[in-house]
């Protein structure tokens, strides 16, 4: 009987926990936002970060310099609800990013004797989705011509939604004014294999690039023939 | 009607001439004070008052003295701790002979009254009194102690001093008996008292007397106390306009009691003169009491009316001061910035009283500027 007690005393603590921590404010761990555009200018948002950045911004000091005693740093769910993140005494705030969407944070100052502040304006951080790039062409070998060609094509992902930034090289050398999302390879007369590349980067953040590289090889064509005579 | 703005004041000595009334005030004066000015009886006089008491003051009126009050008392003032109905009244000069009984008793003509009733004397020889010469219903003496006239009469003095004459009567048994009358001269149109002091000097049955004048019964019933005890003089008054009567008429004390056992009273200092009659009419409004709560410490501003326990602006006006005696706003009162003492009054919107101030301190601790939030 003493025991059966004790499995009812355990499960109800252990219902209680659960009850308590359901009534508790749910901060969401990725975005505030993850549906609506991306912003179409970097002055859209307070800070634009990569994929896999962390989130740090920091809340003001008093007019002397000094930190206030706290911060109360608020956090829009995904419903449009501030929730309270975390009462701090330092004023740096930061968080592990996950899925890319806007981020969207509140702090309120409080000073030694209690009095807080109004709470500030949203500070939107939006996070940019990892960025891929690859080539495709529609042949990988080409006759060493120089009229021969073909069309090398940078493959982005994401594919829309942002404006990218392309830059083409050859061999690691950037081909003055190859910045469209396609290179036309032609012109090449010496048999080798050379190395195109393509480098992407978001016209939100060049910070966050990425490259991708295709090798063509040049085939040597054939001398002009001699007919002989036997 | 004419009506007076007094100044409000805490202990308010203020005694003013209305022509009718002086008030000197131990409460706040409210208001206004309402005046119906005149010379006849119908003066009434309204006097409201913030506070728990007025002390009402008669004023000389030429010609007349002897101010009295609606309670008996004498003299010039009168405190009252409840609203109601006072009147003061001063009067000229007694008409009536040997009112107080003083004079010596030798015959009617001496003591100045005639009566229904058979005048006895100590000396007078009654065979068949049991107790006295006043054993006989329907007799009267003139003495200092019904005692001695009675032996179940109580003994005590007499109205005027405690040791001089009284009208002592052993009541008759016949409605309408007139005990005692006299023929006075009036003058028309003018307001005349008529008044006694009656008391049992047996507490069996108390006599019922009534004044007359002219032979027509004058106001009410007086009904002597079945309570009091032999001896509490009783103070009973009427009034009576002369209109267009001039010249000599009858005043007297009938008695309505037809009891044999009892119905025996004394009656002294009998007045019937001119009288100017003041009616005041007093309304004791309560002070309201303003409770605060303090101190209080908040952040960037106070509502002050929070600090008011029970704050009702329905029922109150409230008036509020900064640290440097400034009235301020109720607007800005709900939204203190600067830390100090205020002080809050409340009146009663229906009554005008306004209570005692009562301070509060308010600090005011500065709060933080909106922040703006800056990526590191």
């Amino acid at each position: 009987m003493k025991k059966h007690q004790s499995l009812l005393n355990l499960i109800l603590i252990v219902l209680f926990i659960a009850i308590a921590n359901r009534s508790a404010a749910q901060v969401t761990s990725g975005p505030s936002d993850a549906t609506t555009a991306p912003p179409t200018a970097v002055t859209d948002v307070g800070k634009i970060l990569c994929a896999g950045q962390n989130i740090s911004i920091a809340g003001p000091q008093d007019v002397g310099g000094v930190d206030f005693t706290k911060y109360h740093w608020y956090k829009i769910d995904p419903s449009g609800n501030k929730q309270e993140v975390t009462a701090m005494t330092g004023r740096t705030y930061t968080e592990t990013t996950g899925a890319p969407g806007y981020y969207n944070y509140q702090v309120v100052t409080e000073n030694s004797n209690g009095c807080t502040s109004p709470i500030s304006d949203v500070f939107k951080v939006f996070v940019l989705p990892p960025l891929t790039v690859a080539i495709t062409t529609p042949t990988s070998s080409m006759c060493a011509i120089a009229s021969s060609e073909t069309l090398l094509t940078a493959n982005v992902t994401p594919s829309s939604g942002y404006v990218i930034n392309y830059q083409w090289t050859r061999n690691g050398v950037v081909i003055p004014g190859a910045t469209s999302s396609t290179y036309d390879v032609t012109g090449e007369t010496s048999p080798a294999t050379v190395t195109f590349g393509v480098n992407v980067s978001y016209a939100l953040s060049p910070t966050c690039p990425a490259t991708g590289t295709k090798d063509i090889i040049l085939t040597p064509i054939p001398t002009k023939p001699l007919i002989t005579a036997n | 009607m004419c009506a007076l703005t007094i100044p409000k004041k805490t202990t308010l000595l203020s005694c003013f001439l209305l022509g009718l009334v002086c008030l000197s005030f131990t409460g706040r004066l409210k208001r206004v004070i309402s005046v119906y000015t005149g010379l006849a009886l119908s003066n009434d006089t309204t006097v409201t008052v913030c506070g728990s008491s007025v002390t009402l003051n008669t004023v000389p009126v030429a010609g007349y003295s002897n101010p009295s009050w609606n309670n008996g008392s004498a003299g010039t003032s009168l405190t009252v701790t409840s609203s109601g109905d006072y009147w003061w009244q001063v009067t000229g000069t007694n008409v009536v002979t040997n009112g107080d009984f003083s004079a010596p008793t030798t015959n009617a003509t001496t003591r100045g009254f005639t009566s229904a009733y058979n005048y006895v004397k100590l000396t007078t020889n009654c065979p068949t009194c049991c107790c006295g010469v006043l054993s006989l219903e329907g007799t009267y003496a003139v003495g200092t102690n019904p005692n001695s006239y009675h032996t179940q009469f109580t003994a005590f003095g007499d109205h005027t001093s405690g040791s001089g004459n009284m009208l002592i009567v052993n009541g008759a048994a016949t409605a309408n008996t007139t005990v005692w009358t006299q023929n006075i001269t009036v003058i028309p149109n003018t307001d005349y008292v008529f008044s006694a002091w009656a008391t049992s000097v047996n507490p069996a049955s108390p006599a019922i007397l009534q004044f007359s004048i002219n032979g027509s019964p004058l106001g009410s019933t007086i009904n002597l106390s079945p309570t009091l005890a032999d001896g509490v003089w009783q103070y009973f008054t009427t009034t009576w306009n002369s209109g267009s009567t001039s010249g000599s008429v009858p005043i007297a004390l009938v008695n309505q009691n037809i009891a044999s056992n009892g119905n025996d009273f004394a009656v002294d200092d009998i007045v019937f003169a001119p009288v100017y009659r003041q009616n005041v009419h007093v309304v004791l409004n309560p002070i309201p009491v303003l409770a605060l709560t303090s101190p209080h410490e908040v952040c960037s501003f106070y509502d002050l009316t929070k600090a008011i326990v029970g704050y009702d602006t329905g029922t109150y006006n409230y008036f509020f001061k900064d640290s440097n005696g400034n009235t301020i706003t109720t607007a800005s009162a709900q939204n203190i910035t600067q830390s100090g003492t205020y002080t809050i009054t409340e009146q009663n919107k229906a009554t005008g009283c306004t209570s005692l101030p009562q301070q509060t301190t308010i600090t005011i601790d500065p709060t933080p500027q909106k922040p703006g939030i800056t990526s590191l």
